[in-house]
């Protein structure tokens, strides 16, 4: 596969620099990881619902271990900082009445994060079709 | 010489980053991606490979469960989001502990570790082990004259027999590593080797004719070196 490397200049909303040293200018992997990383974020966040509901706390702690990394691959280092101390936060915890509070707010700013992610590949796409 | 590899991880988004890194570098060959331990296990039972990249926590057994069981151990490099792991990836005497998500130059840094005497004999593959009626049998590469799709089934030809097996071209494409084998229609990987003429387009092997599309033909007649 051929790789091309285009700027793309990205949302301010996203940090820049890391996403150009883990993806080397390459647009298109790029492009492929966002629209992976969206849809298990997604998923994901669906699942977390039902592990809180069936006060699952070690799968949720589990879950949100797995889902961190998502918010690395999309620019948004310190999200997923936040979302690693939430894990921490569930190991501790003894129950899911603990994290209630912790859990709401870590899920708004997910869902906060996957506009933006949402909004990033819509301009990913518009600039690989521009420039194609 | 590259070295071969497979990627364990249930992560879909760091597997596709993963391999994109390994083609850049242009010394790993991914050979298969799998998301379970348990799937990654029954792979390595009928294929080696050099080096694994290794998820840590996965769903079932864990990448330390996995390195557990391994008899014959390839080189390791866990890839993980947690790095409490990292004291315990070193008793393991694994080649490297990547934090997800890392860097291309990070990767790169990890690859310099690896240890070039240890590439296996299987990099230079010479066959392949299909199912066939419930039990393995060994083809070897030389002894394949064509594969032919036949929707969820493969045939493979050989001068003395046909084996019928379930999968597909596509994913034979990317399994079988030898510069011998080309995909010439949707339907056909022939050997180069075994051609006896091409006109138009189509080819002859031992008597049968296969169709070549247009979008192959190119790719084709670069393999044969028509002078």
């Amino acid at each position: 596969m051929q790789t091309r490397t285009l700027e793309f200049v990205y949302s301010g909303k996203l940090d820049a620099g890391y996403l150009f040293e883990m993806y080397q200018g390459d647009i298109h992997t790029t492009l492929e990881v966002f629209e992976s990383s969206i849809y298990e974020l997604s998923k994901e966040l669906q699942l977390a619902v039902d592990y809180f509901n069936k006060r699952d706390l070690r799968s949720l702690q589990f879950l949100y271990h797995k889902l961190s990394p998502l918010l690395g691959y999309t620019g948004l280092p310190k999200l997923q900082k936040q979302v690693q101390q939430f894990e921490v936060f569930c190991k501790k915890s003894t129950s899911t009445a603990d994290i209630a509070g912790q859990f709401t707010y870590i899920n708004i700013l997910i869902c906060e994060a996957m506009v933006v992610i949402r909004q990033e590949l819509i301009r990913l796409k518009q600039f690989i079709n521009k420039n194609a | 010489m590259k070295f071969t590899s497979i990627i364990v991880e249930d992560l879909h988004s760091a597997a596709i980053l993963l391999q994109r890194h390994c083609e850049r570098c242009g010394i790993i060959d991914v050979l298969a991606h799998f998301t379970s331990a348990e799937e990654a296990l029954h792979f390595l039972s009928i294929t080696p490979v050099d080096l694994i990249f290794l998820d840590v926590e996965m769903p079932g057994k864990s990448g330390f469960d996995l390195m557990d069981i391994l008899q014959t151990k390839p080189m390791i490099i866990l890839t993980t989001a947690d790095t409490s792991y990292a004291y315990n990836a070193f008793e393991y005497h694994v080649t490297d502990f990547l934090h997800k998500p890392f860097t291309y130059q990070r990767f790169l840094d990890s690859i310099k570790k690896l240890d070039k005497t240890n590439i296996s004999s299987t990099s230079v593959e010479s066959f392949i082990f299909i199912k066939v009626n419930g039990k393995l049998v060994k083809i070897n590469y030389a002894d394949i004259l064509y594969i032919e799709s036949l929707g969820d089934y493969v045939k493979f030809v050989t001068p003395q027999k046909k084996y019928i097996t379930h999968n597909t071209i596509k994913n034979l494409e990317a399994t079988i590593h030898s510069t011998d084998f080309l995909k010439v229609h949707r339907s056909f990987i022939v050997n180069i080797n075994a051609i006896d003429d091409v006109q138009d387009n189509n080819l002859l092997i031992s008597g049968s004719f296969i169709p070549v599309s247009k979008a192959n033909k190119s790719k084709l007649v670069q393999k044969l070196k028509v002078v």
